[in-house]
């Protein structure tokens, strides 16, 4: 019976402990994701260009402060009236996205096209647990307030499990849409400032008439041929005289026409050669031999070989980096609004 | 004046004696222990006047003296139960006492003689001679899996250094970085010795921080001489040390002289330290031909393989006898060693006076070349009780050590590291050959010597009966030196002198009264009170001086040198400390049921803030001893308690200049006058305190079994609290920061410990066994500026990441996620957007793309880009099981002593591993190559479960094998065998007759072998925040013959 009394109570001692010890346990601090109070946006500012991908990363201070990931969503856009516009972040559009890389080294359109699927998604998205901030080409199908507008302003919530905050007041200003780049027209105004375009003097080399003289005045256009329904879209290339009179594009004996643009089929009417391609070119921003050495813009190369006077090969060549984000038939025409090339011998 | 009073009392004291001596019986008898055996030095003393009558000889005879008011007589001896005789009208009293293998049943607290069984408070008592057999420059390091919550990790092999120690869980959330390095902060117990508290210095916790050799005062105590060790857990035990003893106190009490014939101990220990196993390396041909076929196959472009191959003559001159070598560079650093370790006790005297000379000598040559460590130490102390009224003790130190520490600090040895990670294809290292690196590591003159002095006196007077007043003064002066030559050839042409010094003085000076005595008359109710105050000065200064370039190798003077590397002076860490204590304290016993203990203490230290220049802290405890109360006679129970208590205790942090602010003299000048301004990049806090540590302790002590079971069950709650952090000020403050108390923690553990010795019928045989287990838990409570969450990084490299959290765990590791191999390219995700592959960063801002044979990582926030965004939280580096059992075995002469110590649920980086695979990342580097035995991603091997490291012109982008990984966390467990004796007493009879009275021969094995989970070198050589130390100093297997004599 003793044996009995002496355990119950030594028992009932270790409950007391064991009471002792959890009820002290309510003082720490619950375990719990922790937000930040400094986390925000650290570029406040957007200026987009209708009608082109755009993609903003590493967006968010502080993020060691917080319980990563994060949820991060457009609260609401507001105009520069200050009334709310929720279509242009829940209205979705058909875009292309990526399923498997870009190469550069893809034989085929399908090729391309099979690495990529239509998606439908808002214009103006913001990922989820990154924040980095995605402005799709469909912005054109939304008819934005352009600058010199004040454009909108966006409220993004930012929140974990720990907490939320909201980012009030991020700038989004866009510019007029640019189907091409480089462009004759001015990004605040859209007014055309210059009436063509012109490679870098860097990227003609050796150009010489019939004089022996030095060709600088080269005149290139990018131009849409609007007229042209046919389904897909190609590239033409061209190269005219002054008077417009066509020069015939093989004469740039030295130009690889199977990788002149990263387009299939070319065809070679009337002196111009046509690709088929996908747009925007370059399709993606990731260097490849069609391309600048960053990836983004294409590189076009038009060269040529002959024998000076003094009987030496001579190479010579125009070089133009371009970007077109716009699908359908484009034609970039090249003009020796001077005197034209020699192509021969001496 | 109080000195004259003193000895005048002393007199005074001496002829009360005399006279009072006369006039009694004469008793005579004969002590004998269980086996008939006589023992020596046995006090006798009569009941009750408890007046000491005298002591046993050598063949346990006495003949005593007895007053005639005598009842009966009481009979202590060191390692026996202490006996009570009635006398009646006897003459001869022959006793037989049982020797004492229990708990040691007294122990000082707070500088009070108290009974365990009174205790309130949480404290373990080691006999010394459970522990003395294994050699250790440390006794600390002994101390492992000892004693239930004290956590020692002995990660560290340099001789003379210490492991890691920390009682009661992780006591700081403040790390300190050196180099790759990241390490805790400085929580090092408070050491009291005979009484007085040793200042061990921040600058020894682990030695990196110290220029200096980095022998801490608490390595020059010789283990050989420690009687006991008490180790005090809870805020009520230690609270009374105020200041500083709030990560626990360690009190150590040396041996004193107890015999009327002078006893010569000596013993000596020989030890061999064998290398552990190191890593296989790959060596001569095999390598180069490794990294030839790697840069072919896995360069770019096939050119460029070519061009990179003869670019680099130690891959294409494969005839240059510089570069056709194979060196085996562990055999030119690591060697068993063969040390030894004498001491010699003369001791004598009884309770009245007695005296102890102890001088020892210990040598200690590491594993590795040009590391060493050795002690030449003196140890005296003298008591003189002339009465019972008065006490006189007085203790004196003296320590010398020498080591060397190669080329490393005394810490790592990452000099020697560096250079065993060589590439074998180059030549061992000479002065003709250039291995420079290796050769500094072995013949850099480096000579290290630290010397101590301790001197302590201790007086006390009972003024009347239970009324004691004492004091005591402390001296303690420690100094170090460090003198290094490097010759010319070994440092870039320019030879190096450097010499370093360092002294560290404090004064420390304790004046107590005390009272013990009955309420009431009442012999149940017995109090104790005691009222002290406590003051200690300490300052330390360091000063350097460094030379270079002294024109010849010859010249190791000043003469001739370049101006622009000399320097030298005062360093800029000294410091001057002052701390002021008071405590008052009660006790309250009744009828050694019901115990209450309450005490307050006020501390004031020089790095209070003004605004709050005294820390109050109380504490106060209850024990309930139930196995007293009568209706619990005569159950299983032998003994029953609860222990409950609660106090706080502070820990004295920052510096004055955090308080204070700073002024110094600027660079430049003011018409042509040096000015002097104001420190801005921190402004003063007014407000600073110290850290402030809460306890409460719950214990259950039960005892079953006449004691032949005992069990100890503890729970605590410990907050940590008023940390030190930098505050980052707004930039209108025109102060950078500002350091404030802003950080806090919490433990929650338990502790269980039991010992058992199981009734064995035959004599022969004796068995004891112990045991004990801790259970810890941190959470952080409290961040700086209100912040829930910080990830940081402690150190300066960018790969130890930290995550600190409420609520959670202090230090969790943040790793990326590994989840497998890019089988092929298009495995790896794209982004939708843009189209560009998942890829990382290096630190020069280039990207990479993953391919086939990568790792995958897990992208934790979708972003496609592998960044510190990406980090997931996972693991624990603090172990939170831990603990130790063994056990005692004894047959007629033999003892077998078996110990083990295990550390479980603790999450380990191997870094060791990775550096396997990283030696690959560049092939031209002349680092030494292991052999790949893994299942590593290939052409012909796709489905591998570990990345490619070949893919060198990418390795240092991708960074496949980065050390943050959960790659490479592991369950750091182990179970380790530790120390273990078999030791033989030859027998008295025969011994006697060549005039030893006691011969003990024993072998000792130490570090023997480590079950482990673990794929690394040593679970145990990791640093406190759980990353596997390959750079440090590997610890030894020791095997050690000792031979215990006394005359």
């Amino acid at each position: 019976m003793k044996i009995l009394k002496s355990s119950l109570l030594a028992s009932f001692i270790y409950m007391g402990v064991i009471l002792c010890m959890f009820s002290c346990k309510s003082y720490i601090p619950d375990d719990m994701d922790a937000l930040g109070d400094q986390i925000k946006f650290t570029k406040r500012d957007f200026t987009p260009i209708v009608g082109r991908t755009s993609f903003h990363e590493d967006l968010l201070s502080e993020t060691n402060k917080s319980t990563l990931p994060l949820d991060i969503e457009i609260l609401d856009i507001k105009d520069a009236d200050g009334n709310s516009v929720k279509k242009l972040f829940t209205d979705k559009f058909p875009v292309h996205v990526w399923q498997s890389s870009y190469t550069g080294k893809e034989t085929s359109l399908k090729e391309i096209e099979d690495k990529r699927t239509i998606e439908y998604r808002p214009a103006i998205e913001l990922q989820k647990h990154s924040g980095d901030l995605v402005f799709w080409n469909t912005t054109s199908l939304l008819g934005l307030q352009t600058i010199p507008s004040d454009g909108y302003s966006m409220d993004v919530a930012i929140g974990n499990k720990g907490g939320s905050t909201i980012d009030r007041d991020l700038k989004l200003r866009f510019y007029k849409p640019r189907p091409y780049e480089p462009s004759e027209y001015d990004p605040n105004t859209g007014l055309a400032r210059y009436s063509y375009l012109w490679p870098e003097p860097t990227d003609i080399s050796n150009l010489i008439d019939e004089d022996q003289f030095g060709i600088y005045d080269i005149r290139i256009n990018i131009i849409k041929n609007y007229d042209n329904k046919a389904p897909g879209s190609t590239l033409t290339i061209s190269t005219v005289d002054s008077l417009y009179k066509p020069i015939d594009i093989k004469k740039f004996n030295n130009t690889n026409f199977e990788t002149l643009v990263h387009g299939f089929n070319p065809r070679f009417d009337n002196g111009k050669v046509t690709y088929d391609v996908l747009y925007p070119m370059p399709i993606a921003n990731i260097k490849t031999n069609y391309t600048n050495s960053d990836g983004t813009r294409s590189t076009l190369y038009l060269g040529y070989k002959r024998l000076d006077v003094l009987g030496r090969l001579s190479e010579s060549y125009i070089k133009f980096n371009f970007a077109i984000y716009e699908e359908g038939h484009w034609e970039i025409r090249i003009r020796f609004a001077g005197s034209i090339p020699k192509f021969d011998n001496d | 004046m109080r000195k004259l009073y003193s000895i005048l009392l002393l007199f005074l004291c001496l002829f009360v004696n005399q006279v009072f001596g006369q006039n009694d019986i004469s008793i005579t008898g004969k002590v004998v222990d269980g086996d008939g055996q006589p023992i020596n030095a046995v006090s006798i003393r009569a009941l009750p006047s408890n007046k000491t009558l005298g002591l046993s000889n050598a063949q346990g005879a006495y003949t005593v003296k007895v007053p005639s008011n005598t009842k009966s007589l009481l009979f202590t001896a060191v390692g026996f139960s202490q006996k009570t005789i009635s006398i009646g009208d006897k003459t001869v009293v022959n006793v037989e006492l049982a020797s004492n293998n229990q708990e040691i049943e007294e122990v000082t607290v707070a500088y009070t003689v108290r009974k365990k069984e009174t205790l309130t408070g949480s404290a373990v008592v080691i006999s010394g001679k459970d522990i003395k057999d294994a050699p250790a420059a440390n006794f600390t390091d002994l101390l492992q899996g000892r004693v239930a919550g004290f956590n020692v990790q002995l990660n560290n092999g340099t001789p003379g250094m210490r492991g890691s120690m920390s009682i009661r869980g992780l006591n700081t959330t403040n790390v300190s970085a050196s180099g790759g390095d990241a390490f805790l902060g400085r929580t090092s117990p408070l050491f009291v010795v005979d009484g007085v508290p040793i200042e061990e210095g921040s600058n020894f916790e682990y030695g990196f921080q110290s220029q200096g050799p980095g022998i801490s005062p608490i390595s020059m105590i010789p283990p050989d001489e420690i009687e006991s060790i008490t180790v005090l857990k809870d805020a009520q035990a230690t609270s009374q040390y105020g200041s500083k003893g709030a990560y626990g106190v360690i009190l150590v009490t040396t041996k004193r002289g107890n015999s009327s014939i002078p006893v010569i101990r000596y013993s000596s220990k020989y030890f061999m330290s064998l290398v552990p196993k190191l890593k296989r390396v790959i060596g001569g041909s095999d390598e180069n031909r490794l990294r030839v076929n790697q840069i072919l196959q896995y360069d770019t472009t096939y050119a460029g393989a070519l061009r990179l191959i003869n670019d680099s003559p130690f891959l294409s001159d494969t005839l240059n006898p510089y570069y056709n070598n194979s060196t085996d560079w562990h055999s030119y650093f690591y060697a068993n060693r063969f040390n030894m370790n004498h001491s010699l006790s003369i001791d004598g005297g009884n309770e009245r006076f007695n005296y102890k000379v102890a001088p020892s000598y210990y040598d200690q040559k590491g594993i590795i070349r040009n590391t060493a460590f050795r002690r030449y130490n003196v140890q005296s102390n003298m008591r003189y009780k002339p009465t019972d009224r008065f006490l006189i003790s007085a203790y004196l130190n003296a320590s010398m050590a020498k080591n060397s520490t190669g080329s490393g600090n005394a810490f790592q040895q990452s000099g020697v590291a560096n250079s065993v990670n060589t590439s074998s294809l180059l030549p061992s290292p000479s002065i003709y050959t250039g291995s420079f690196d290796a050769l500094s590591a072995t013949s850099t003159s480096n000579d290290n010597k630290s010397a101590g002095l301790v001197t302590n006196i201790d007086l006390e007077y009972e003024i009347f009966k239970g009324f004691r007043a004492s004091t005591t003064f402390k001296y303690q002066y420690d100094l170090a030196t460090q003198d290094r030559f490097v010759p010319e050839i070994l440092n870039s042409g320019q030879n190096k002198l450097y010499t370093y010094d360092d002294n560290n003085k404090s004064i420390y000076s304790r004046n107590q009264i005390r009272y013990n005595g009955n309420l009431f008359d009442d012999e149940r109710q017995i109090i104790q009170a005691s009222v002290f105050s406590e003051a200690s000065i300490s300052s330390y200064r360091a000063q350097a001086m460094q030379m270079m370039g002294s024109g010849s190798d010859q010249i190791q003077v000043g003469s001739g040198f370049n101006a622009r590397s000399t320097k030298g002076g005062y360093l800029n860490n000294l410091s001057d400390r002052k701390s002021l204590g008071y405590l008052g304290s009660v006790s309250y016993q009744f009828d050694s049921r019901y115990i209450v203990d309450i005490a307050y203490r006020l501390d004031g230290t020089s790095t209070s803030g003004a605004e709050s220049p005294w820390a109050h802290n109380p504490t106060a405890g209850v024990r309930w001893n139930f196995n007293k109360e009568s209706w619990f006679k005569n159950s299983v129970f032998s003994d029953g308690s609860v222990r409950v208590t609660w106090g706080r205790n502070i820990y004295p942090t920052g510096s004055i200049y955090d308080v204070y602010g700073r002024y110094f003299v600027e660079s430049g000048s003011y018409n042509n006058q040096q000015i002097v301004s104001l420190d801005m990049d921190k402004i003063p806090n007014i407000a600073m305190t110290p850290i402030v540590n809460s306890q409460w302790n719950y214990a259950i002590d039960l005892g079953f079994l006449d004691q032949r079971l005992t069990l100890t069950y503890e729970h605590y709650y410990k907050e940590t609290k008023d940390e030190l952090a930098d505050i980052q000020l707004a930039n209108i403050s025109s102060f950078n920061k500002i350091t404030k108390n802003e950080k806090g923690l919490v433990n929650i553990g338990h502790e269980v410990s039991f010992s058992f010795r199981p009734q064995v019928k035959s004599a022969d045989w004796s068995f004891n066994t112990y045991g004990n287990l801790s259970y810890n838990k941190d959470y952080l409570s409290k961040l700086p500026n209100g912040i829930r969450q910080e990830i940081f990084q402690p150190g300066d490299d960018s790969y130890i990441m930290m995550l600190n959290r409420l609520g959670r765990n202090s230090f969790s590791n943040v790793l990326y996620h590994y989840k497998g191999v890019y089988q092929s390219d298009n495995d790896v995700p794209v982004n939708p957007v843009t189209g560009l592959k998942y890829r990382a960063t290096n630190n020069k801002g280039e990207e990479y793309f993953f391919r086939a044979g990568d790792p995958i990582f897990t992208d934790l926030n979708g972003d496609y880009v592998l960044d510190r965004e990406d980090l997931v939280v996972v693991g624990n580096a603090i172990p939170r099981l831990s603990g130790g059992f063994g056990a005692t075995i004894r047959y007629k002469n033999w003892g077998l002593q078996p110990n083990f110590t295990f550390t479980l649920k603790r999450d380990v980086i191997n870094r060791a591993k990775a550096d396997v695979f990283r030696n690959y990342y560049n092939p031209t580097e002349q680092k030494a190559l292991m052999p790949l035995d893994f299942d590593y991603w290939q052409q012909n091997n796709l489905d591998a479960s570990y990345p490619s490291p070949l893919f060198f012109r990418r390795a240092n982008a991708i960074d496949p094998y980065r050390y943050n990984s959960t790659l490479f966390q592991e369950d750091g467990s182990y179970l380790k065998l530790g120390s273990t004796t078999l030791s033989y007493n030859v027998n008295r009879e025969w011994s006697s007759k060549y005039g030893i009275s006691s011969l003990r021969f024993y072998l000792n094995a130490n570090n023997i072998y480590t079950w482990s989970k673990y794929s690394g070198p040593d679970p145990e050589m990791v640093t406190d925040l759980g990353y596997d130390n390959s750079n440090g100093y590997p610890r030894s297997r020791e095997f050690t013959f000792g031979l215990d004599i006394q005359f």
